[in-house]
This record gives structure tokens, C-alpha cells and sequence, in this order.
């Protein structure tokens, strides 16, 4: 019964007080940002093997397609670069292809180093998927026989302006 | 005969309550307050690579309304709007908790122009969360801090 009579006062006193400090309007300042976002994923395992020649002629190359690769960026002039963590073994090469979104431009087929290169540049405030990404290897005969072995590509968005 | 010290109370307890709704409702039949301005909605990152940007979301902040409307007709809305434009690629939007009385109209993107967050007031008498969130395409760009005054108002309803 106290506790009843206490919250009956308590409801009052805030009515009360509603009355002497209400108003029919009440504002709020609502601060915002966004902040450089440069986001980038691939999808796909790639492998490859070199098992033919043409007589006469240098070995196969292998190729890789059906892999994917996606970009988000609200910056102006992002470029995606690509590396390997180390060199392929003599006479291997490694290559991919990254196609361009909307707008900005491949350098369509790229040799991969422990040096970064460029794959695509002036990527430009977009989000997009499902963006082809291939890869080749390419051999001369003088690389001989080679141990199965893997390398880790490793993509970077790099952001604009 | 007196009457039990209980039923005193409650007489007591009853009158000042109707008392106060009396005096409450004598200078407005409709008060809001808010219970201070929300944190930075800040977008930092995508939902996914590829994806749009993640929202920025808050649901500090509280409203407190006391309506006391009555009668055909005479019921009440809550209104929000903008005092300036949102920049270009981006959404404010904002969602009320509905009182015991009355409908939320959900999550309402702002604009200048005065919408309905909350709809069809009788009496009530509440404290509910506010919900913003700031949405944002790539093609906005990236944003420095800036503000926008959000403005609720109790208003008539149809």
C-alpha cells in the first residue's frame, strides 16, 4: 500500500513537472560521418598444371578462370595491386587478370612478383561483385619437372582521394 | 464511524493524480521532451566487399510524451523533420517506440518536410527509445562531421 501511494505521488510530481517544462516541440542534434572505405575480397582455389606441349613448340600454359573478386569504395581513384609472398621457382610464371568494374581499367593480364603491381586502377565510389578474376601459369621447358607447390596472392585496395 | 487509514490513502493518492493530469493538461494537452542529442552515427566500413556500406545505428536516446486527448478526433501525432537537407547518397531516418496509445510508423527517413513518426495518440504517458540510422551509398563519398536538428512535434492527428 506504501509502495502504491508512493508511486501515485512519484506520478503526479512528474506530471506536474511535464506541465511546468513540456513543450509540444523538443529537438536533437544528430551528428554523422563516413569515414574513406576501401574493402575488397576474392573467392575462388585456383589450380593449375602444366602436363602438354605442342611438338615443336614451348609447354602450355594452364589457365584458371571462374574466380571472382569484389570491391566496395566511396573514395575516388582506388587501384587494387597483387603480390606473391615469394618468387616462383625459374622458369615458372604466375599471371592474373582482375576485370574492371564500371568506370575503371584492367591492366588485363599481369605477371606476379614479391613486388606489388597494379591490376586495376580509377576504381571510383562503387560497390560490385561477381568481377572475373583468371589466373595462368606458364612455363619453359628449362624449368624441368616442378614439385607440386602453392603461393598466396595477396590483393590491396589501395584508396584515392 | 471514520473510514480504514487505507481507503484515505487511496482517495488521497487518486486526487492527486487527477489533480496533477488536470494541471498538467491546463497549459498543453500535449507535451514531448527528449533526453539528450545521440552519439556520431559514423560508417566505417561495407556489410561485405562489393556490398553497400554498413548503417550506423543508435538507440540511446529517449523520448518522454505525455498526451491526455480524448474524444473523436481529437487524437495526436508526433511528427519529425529535418531543419537542412541530408547531403547527397545519404538517409537520417528515425523510429519511435509506440506509447501505450498510438502506432509507430517504423523506421522514416527524414526530410524537411514534417512525417509522421508516431501515429494515432489518445493518452499516454511514456518513455520510449528513439532510433536513428544513418545510411550512406559509396557514391557519397566520404563526410566530415556535420549535424542536422532533428525536430519532433506533437501535432493533431486526422
Amino acid at each position: 500500500m506504501k509502495t502504491s501511494h508512493f508511486l501515485s505521488i512519484t506520478t503526479a510530481l512528474s506530471l506536474l513537472a511535464l506541465g511546468a517544462a513540456g513543450a509540444q516541440t523538443a529537438t536533437q542534434t544528430v551528428t554523422f560521418q563516413v569515414d574513406a572505405v576501401n574493402q575488397i575480397a576474392v573467392t575462388g582455389a585456383p589450380s593449375l598444371t602444366i602436363n602438354t606441349a605442342t611438338a615443336g613448340s614451348g609447354l602450355t600454359s594452364a589457365t584458371s578462370s571462374g574466380n571472382t573478386w569484389a570491391v566496395t569504395t566511396n573514395q575516388t581513384g582506388a587501384k587494387i595491386t597483387a603480390s606473391i609472398a615469394s618468387a616462383m621457382p625459374a622458369g615458372l610464371t604466375l599471371s592474373a587478370n582482375l576485370g574492371a568494374p564500371s568506370g575503371a581499367t584492367s591492366a588485363g593480364l599481369k605477371a606476379l612478383g614479391v613486388t606489388a603491381v597494379d591490376m586495376v586502377t580509377g576504381i571510383t565510389k562503387l560497390s560490385a561483385s561477381g568481377l572475373s578474376l583468371s589466373y595462368q601459369l606458364d612455363a619453359n621447358a628449362s624449368a624441368g619437372v616442378v614439385a607440386s607447390g602453392t603461393r598466396v596472392v595477396t590483393y590491396t585496395i589501395t584508396g584515392g582521394a | 464511524m471514520t473510514a480504514p487509514v487505507s481507503a484515505v490513502r487511496r482517495w488521497i493518492g487518486r486526487t492527486v493524480v487527477l489533480a496533477a493530469l488536470l494541471l498538467g493538461a491546463r497549459g498543453a494537452e500535449a507535451q514531448i521532451n527528449v533526453s539528450g542529442n545521440p552519439p556520431t552515427l559514423r560508417i566505417q566500413s561495407a556489410t561485405i566487399p562489393g556490398g553497400q556500406l554498413a548503417p550506423a545505428t543508435d538507440n540511446t536516446t529517449t523520448y518522454t510524451i505525455f498526451v491526455f486527448s480524448w474524444g473523436r478526433g481529437n487524437q495526436k501525432n508526433i511528427v519529425a523533420q529535418l531543419n537542412a537537407p541530408m547531403p547527397a547518397g545519404t538517409t537520417l531516418s528515425v523510429m519511435l517506440e509506440a506509447p501505450q496509445t498510438g502506432t509507430s510508423t517504423g523506421l522514416v527517413p527524414l526530410s524537411t518536410t514534417a512525417q509522421n513518426v508516431i501515429t494515432g495518440m489518445t493518452i499516454a504517458i511514456a518513455t520510449k527509445a528513439i532510433t536513428y540510422q544513418f545510411q550512406a551509398t559509396p557514391a557519397a563519398g566520404v563526410i566530415p562531421p556535420q549535424s542536422r536538428t532533428v525536430t519532433f512535434t506533437v501535432v493533431s492527428g486526422a
